[in-house]
Parts: structure tokens; C-alpha cells; sequence
């Protein structure tokens, strides 16, 4: 009996309607430990080469981890990978909650769908038992809506359902998968995918934790975490403001997206603040009770990171449908020109609600005011909206129109700014900020060097989320704590922050292989990381260790990760996508407008594409970014390189 | 004199310059040279009320002043102090 995990993978055959149980051997997940890496192996094993993404033949992948469940902080998190409808390569999401801890206790370490069902369908798994139900009466509705139905229908509060919403039924491209209908698996279009296959949802109950290995140890590792937390400014910045703690900071440094990705400062960023939102709209803020009531978390983390807004009047919130992460106030906010956080949180409502990805839904409305305000499309592209910057009622116009579809405006930017800049034309290309179609999170590559090469190079689109930042290695600013992890990753030294050199490219690709790890373990990367966060590499690998029983060391975990890095290479290459892909928009070799520390500033095609020679003979892949065979086999990858 | 060292894109409000040499005996007192010198900082690291910003980090050499005796904490020749926004993701 494993310790930790469950040794179990479902496989589900909708167009036959047949479920299998597979044991894989603990060698395999040792190899792949879980989450995306795991989830890849099945899709380059079993979806065939060319495979439409909306098609049957797609395969859709939902793992947690070996480690999911575990008393700690910050290990309750899923995975949900397919051949992207959105960017055309491999798609990859990660949320976190309940549900990945309550589908580690109901019996399955992941899941692996093929087929699609002649009906709408929700996938019932109930202490290790399976069966597909009928969905029908499930469309339509949204996400609170469907986890009301669910609940009412199994009679049981305590289920988790990760679903897709309505806005897949209306065939938004970027449309997400939910759970809780307030966490978001949000990038690259899965929710899509998953309707393709009509799957309408996963639901999931279940009461067996696995066994650890070692709990005592495990103890040891967690306790560290609450002592940390008062010592780590950056960590309790974190717990009590939320991922929108960031807001200040980037507006201060120049990285904060402003109209359109235009601008590096946006003079309201204090009304999007996440002091603001903490101060006056989380839910209990009027009665300085924001603490208990605003705040939420995920399954056994105490760092409490989420907000819970509770608003009336103009722009009512739900609470159910949670408050804004730091990304969401971007693209809805400063993206957008908008300071006011209750629209922005309305804004976040209405994504989590029908279920799409905040990030290029607010992205490309943005891209659509900018096109409006350039003169590149008129009121008659936009059936009369004066898409401006700076208006919260436009935006929130907009956005209504692309989750129902329910204008030609919002069927057209519910395709994303990419395929919208190809209908408009007339320059429209020039405000495009997108990386493999898919559009960039409000991290600036101008200011944050290396963000520059990793959202060139990373599979699925510019993601800020897959690499450390510059500033965590910073030349006379980083911090000791800092310095020692990332040592553990080989990289000792400080760099400059604005350098893009071989060295700063070592620190991208080792840091892009940690995160990597932290996306296959299923580890929140708010938690657990190679710089500020509350346990470091040598942390993670004590923590593997208590639970499973095994002596995996920080080399081992950074091998996974790379493991999972080349095997989304792998399936891009297989499908045509190698170097040719890894462009950056023309847009951010533009100066940058507006005032503060990066107005003027712009990346260069010298450095850029330097770095990219730099960064493909680090990872061993040939100049043109494919993997090798000899890579691959040191990965243990070697049937990886049969298929390109 | 103690230093003021500030990112490389704070560098923006201090006239170009990453360190800064300015008198003061506590933290506090050299942080208000600061922002009477280089006007350009001040909202970013103090707010309306002249506290420090809840984002900010100051650290003296290696110590968060938040675990000493935070702007009261004395500085003398040579100490270091360093700026820095928290840097969480999201």
C-alpha cells in the first residue's frame, strides 16, 4: 500500500460510457509524482498526433498529486491538462480549494477522459466508487447554481464539483473549469474542452486519507510554517492582503499593467489597492471583522490568502463567487483604466459565475478599448459602445456580452484579442499582447528581465506564474533567506535585475524547472518556492519525504520539473510548435508610455532572441527549442522521443 | 552617514542613483532627509499620514526593522539601509 497517494488512476470512456481503474507502480510516480507531468504522460500516450482540441480524440487530464491531502499548508491543488483549444499547443491550468483534497479521499489520484458523450454527463466518485450520471438538467445555469443542483441532488453539503460554466456552452475560447464556483482553472481553455467532451462535471466525496509515511515529520515541517510567518514580512503581507498585496509594489516599480500593457504606472493604482480591498470591501471590513469574514483558504493552509467580498448597490457581490486575486484587479483594473475595485470585483463575479479565464477576458477587452481609442475600430464594430479606457460600465457592458455571447461584439472577443485582431486588421496586431495566443498576466516583461524569455518559452502562453522574478535575485536587495534557497537550485550568486545574460537565463530555467515541480506536486506556489515563500526546496523535499516514505532530494524534484517542461515541448514540437512559437507580441518592443520607472523602457529583439540560444542549450534542446533524444533519455523520457 | 539603498527601478525617484548617503540617527529621521531630498519617493514608501507603507520592507543590514525598533531604530556609519517592496506573487 502506497503511502500518501491512493495508487489509483480513473480512466473515463465517455463516447462508450466505460470506466476503468488503472494501479500504476509506485516507480511511476515517482517519476511523474502527479499533477501536470502526470497528466502529460497520458495525453502524449493516448491523444494521437494532430488531434483537434475540441474534438473526441482530445485527452483531458485532472490530477492532484502524491502529496495532495496532506496536513500542510498549501498542498490542496489540481491540475487539469489537454491539447489547448486556445493556444493550439498543450493547456495547462492549476487551482486550488477543496476539491483536489476531497478527490485524493474519494479514492483517485487523477483522472483521464477520452471520448466525448452524446449527452451532457457529470462523473459521480464517491468513496472510490464511479459512475457517469446524467447532466442535462445542468445546462444553463451558472456555476453556484449547478453546485447548488449537485449538492441538493446527492444530498450531501460537503461534495466538491470542479465544473465548466456557462460560458463553454457558449463557446467562449478561454473558458475555464470551476470549483467552489470561486477557484479557477483558468488558463487555456479547458472548460472549453471539457464541454467538447460534455463533461459537464466532476464530483467528488470521499473520507479516506491515505497514510503517511511518516506523520511526525510531517508534523515537523508544518510547525515551521506558523513560527515563519511573522518573520517573513512578505508572507503575512501576503495572508492578510491577499495575491492584490502585489498592487503597490508593481505600480511603485513600473510593472503594473496600465491601459493595455501601454504603461507601467497607473495613477489610481491606490483604489485597486489590496490595502483597499482589505480596508474598506472585503466582506466584515465596516465592522473591522475583516480578518474572519474576508478572508478564506484552501483545504489544511493556514495562510488564508483568499478574499470574500460582500458588496451592495451599484456593482453587487456575491460572496460565494469570492473577491479578486492580484491578476484579476490587473486586467479588469488597470488593463482597463478602471479604479473602481467594486466594478473589478463585480468583474470577478461575473468570470467565476460563467466560468472564464480573468486574465484574457479582461485582457482583451482591454485590447478592445485600445483598438477604440486608436481609431482602429469604430461604433460599428462595437454595436455603439465607446469602448474607453477608464469606464467600469463598459467594461462591465463588455464583459456581460462575451459570457452570454450574446451580441457579435462579445461572440468575436470571446475568441480571444489574437483571432479578434485578425477580423479588425487596420493595425489592430499592433496592440496585441499575447504569447501563443494566449494573453499576458499583468507581470511586465520590460521591468522583470527573465519574464521576458519564460513567456516566450513556456508552452502554453506568457505565464507568470511558471518562473521566479528578477527581484528575487536582485544585486544588493535580495535577502539572505532568498540567496540560501535559491542555492539550493545552483544559483548563489546575486544578479542585476535588469540583466537578461547567461546568468539570469540559468536562474529563468532553473526556477522555470522548480515551478515546474511545484505544478506536478500540486503545491500552491504561494506557499512553497524557491525565494520568499513559506518553505523553501529543501522544505519540499523534507515534506515528499514524510509523506510518501521515499529520500527524494532538491535534484530529484528540479529532474521532475524539467521533466514536465520537456514533455510539454515535446507535444508542442509533435504539432508543429517549436521556436517558431516562442515570440514575444511586437508591442513589448515598444517604449513604453506614460510615467514612472519604465516609461521608455522596451525588451530587444537582440536580447531576446540571445537569450533564447542561451536558454535552449541550458535545457539541451536543439537551437530551433525541440527536446533531444539524449535530453530525453537522461529524463527518463526516452518513449517521449519516439514521438517527435 | 548611513546608506539608503534602494531596487535598481527605485532608482527612478532618486534621481538615477541606487545608494545614497544621508544623515540621520534613526531610521526614521534619515527616511524623512529622503523624502525632503528626492520628494519623487515619498508616496511610495510613506502614506498620508508620514507612516510607512504597509508594502514596504525596510531592512538595517540584514534586520527587518519590524523586528528591531522599527522607525526608531538607531543607524550609525556605514549601516545599510534597504528598501524593499514585498514581493509576492499573484
Amino acid at each position: 500500500m502506497p503511502y500518501g497517494y491512493n495508487g489509483k488512476i480513473l480512466h473515463v470512456d465517455l463516447t462508450h460510457a466505460k470506466l476503468s481503474v488503472e494501479t500504476p507502480p509506485e516507480s511511476f510516480y515517482r517519476t511523474y509524482m502527479g499533477g501536470s507531468a502526470m497528466g502529460l504522460y497520458y495525453i502524449l500516450k493516448e491523444m494521437p498526433k494532430g488531434a483537434d482540441a475540441l474534438s473526441p480524440e482530445n485527452v483531458l487530464t485532472i490530477m492532484n498529486s502524491v502529496v495532495t491531502g496532506a496536513a500542510i499548508s498549501g498542498q490542496s491543488r489540481v491540475n487539469v491538462s489537454a491539447r489547448s483549444p486556445f493556444t493550439r499547443g498543450i493547456g495547462d491550468s492549476q487551482s486550488g480549494g477543496f476539491f483536489p483534497a476531497e478527490l485524493k479521499f474519494a479514492g483517485f489520484d487523477g483522472i483521464v477522459v477520452k471520448g466525448s458523450s452524446p449527452k451532457p454527463v457529470y462523473l459521480w466518485i464517491n468513496n472510490g466508487a464511479a459512475e457517469l450520471r446524467d447532466a442535462s438538467h445542468l445546462t444553463g445555469k451558472l456555476t453556484g447554481e449547478v453546485d447548488q443542483v449537485l449538492k441538493a441532488e446527492l444530498g450531501d453539503q460537503k461534495i466538491e464539483i470542479l465544473q465548466y460554466g456557462l460560458s463553454a456552452e457558449k463557446g467562449v475560447l478561454y473558458s475555464s473549469m470551476m470549483s467552489m464556483a470561486n477557484r479557477n482553472n483558468g488558463r487555456t481553455g479547458m472548460g472549453l474542452v471539457a464541454h467538447s467532451k460534455n463533461l459537464k462535471a466532476i464530483v467528488v466525496r470521499g473520507t479516506n486519507k491515505p497514510e503517511l509515511a511518516d506523520s511526525k515529520a510531517l508534523s515537523v515541517v508544518s510547525k515551521a510554517g506558523p513560527k515563519m510567518l511573522p518573520d517573513n514580512p512578505d508572507m503575512a503581507g501576503l495572508a492578510k492582503y491577499g495575491t492584490a498585496s502585489v498592487v503597490l509594489p508593481q505600480h511603485s516599480m513600473g510593472t503594473l499593467p496600465t491601459r493595455n500593457y501601454s504603461e507601467g504606472a497607473f495613477e489610481s493604482a491606490e483604489d485597486i489597492s489590496g490595502e483597499k480591498l482589505y480596508d474598506v470591501y472585503l466582506r466584515g471590513a465596516a465592522d473591522g471583522k475583516q480578518d474572519s469574514k474576508g478572508r478564506d483558504t484552501c483545504y489544511a493552509c493556514i495562510v488564508r490568502c483568499k478574499r470574500v467580498v460582500e458588496l451592495e448597490g451599484k456593482y453587487p457581490v456575491d460572496p460565494l463567487y469570492g473577491g479578486p486575486e492580484y491578476e484579476t484587479i490587473g486586467t479588469f483594473g488597470s488593463y482597463c483604466g478602471v479604479k473602481d475595485l467594486p466594478a473589478v470585483s463585480r468583474a470577478n463575479q461575473i468570470c467565476n459565475a460563467y466560468g472564464v479565464d480573468s486574465i484574457s477576458c479582461g485582457a482583451t477587452i482591454a485590447f478592445a478599448m485600445e483598438c477604440f481609442e486608436k481609431g482602429i475600430i469604430t461604433t460599428e464594430q462595437t454595436g455603439g459602445l465607446e469602448l474607453k479606457f477608464g469606464d467600469p460600465d463598459i467594461m462591465l457592458e463588455v464583459l456581460d456580452q462575451i459570457v452570454n455571447a450574446s451580441t457579435p461584439l462579445g461572440k468575436l472577443l470571446g475568441q480571444g484579442s489574437e483571432r479578434v485582431a485578425a477580423v479588425w486588421g487596420n493595425g489592430a496586431d499592433e496592440c496585441l499582447i499575447t504569447v501563443k495566443g494566449q494573453e499576458a498576466p499583468a507581470h511586465m516583461p520590460q521591468a522583470k528581465r527573465s519574464l521576458g524569455l519564460i513567456y516566450a518559452v513556456n508552452p502554453f502562453g506568457a505565464d507568470h506564474q511558471s518562473s521566479e522574478h528578477d527581484w528575487m535575485i536582485e544585486d544588493g536587495i535580495a535577502s539572505d533567506l532568498y540567496m540560501s534557497r535559491l542555492a539550493l537550485l545552483g544559483m548563489p550568486e546575486r544578479l542585476p535585475a535588469m540583466s537578461l545574460g547567461p546568468e539570469k537565463v540559468k536562474f529563468a530555467y532553473l526556477t522555470e524547472a522548480f515551478y515546474s515541480m511545484l505544478d506536478s506536486l500540486e503545491l500552491c506556489q504561494f506557499v512553497w518556492g524557491p525565494g520568499w515563500t513559506l518553505y523553501g526546496p529543501q522544505e519540499t523535499a523534507d515534506m515528499v519525504n514524510a509523506v510518501t516514505g521515499w529520500d527524494v532530494t532538491v535534484d530529484e524534484l528540479v529532474k521532475v520539473g524539467e521533466r514536465r517542461i520537456h514533455l510539454m515541448r515535446v507535444f508542442n514540437a509533435r504539432e508543429g510548435m517549436n521556436r517558431n512559437a516562442d515570440k514575444l507580441p511586437k508591442k513589448f518592443y515598444q517604449a513604453l508610455q506614460g510615467e514612472g520607472p519604465t516609461a521608455g523602457m522596451s525588451l530587444t529583439h537582440e536580447e531576446i532572441e540571445s537569450a533564447l540560444d542561451e536558454y535552449y542549450r541550458l535545457a539541451e534542446m536543439t537551437p530551433n527549442g525541440v527536446p533531444t533524444k539524449g535530453k530525453l533519455e537522461k529524463l527518463d523520457l526516452a518513449w517521449a522521443a519516439e514521438l517527435i | 552617514m548611513p546608506i539608503i539603498r534602494v531596487p535598481s527601478l527605485f532608482k527612478y525617484y532618486l534621481e538615477g542613483q541606487a545608494e545614497i548617503r544621508l544623515t540621520g540617527r534613526t531610521v526614521g529621521e534619515v527616511l524623512q532627509v529622503l523624502v525632503r531630498e528626492f520628494p519623487k519617493i515619498q508616496s511610495h514608501i510613506l502614506d498620508n499620514n508620514s507612516q510607512l507603507r504597509r508594502h514596504i520592507n525596510l531592512f538595517v543590514n540584514s534586520d527587518n526593522i519590524r523586528d528591531l525598533k522599527n522607525l526608531e531604530t538607531q543607524v550609525s556609519e556605514g549601516d545599510v539601509i534597504k528598501i524593499v517592496p514585498s514581493v509576492t506573487g499573484g
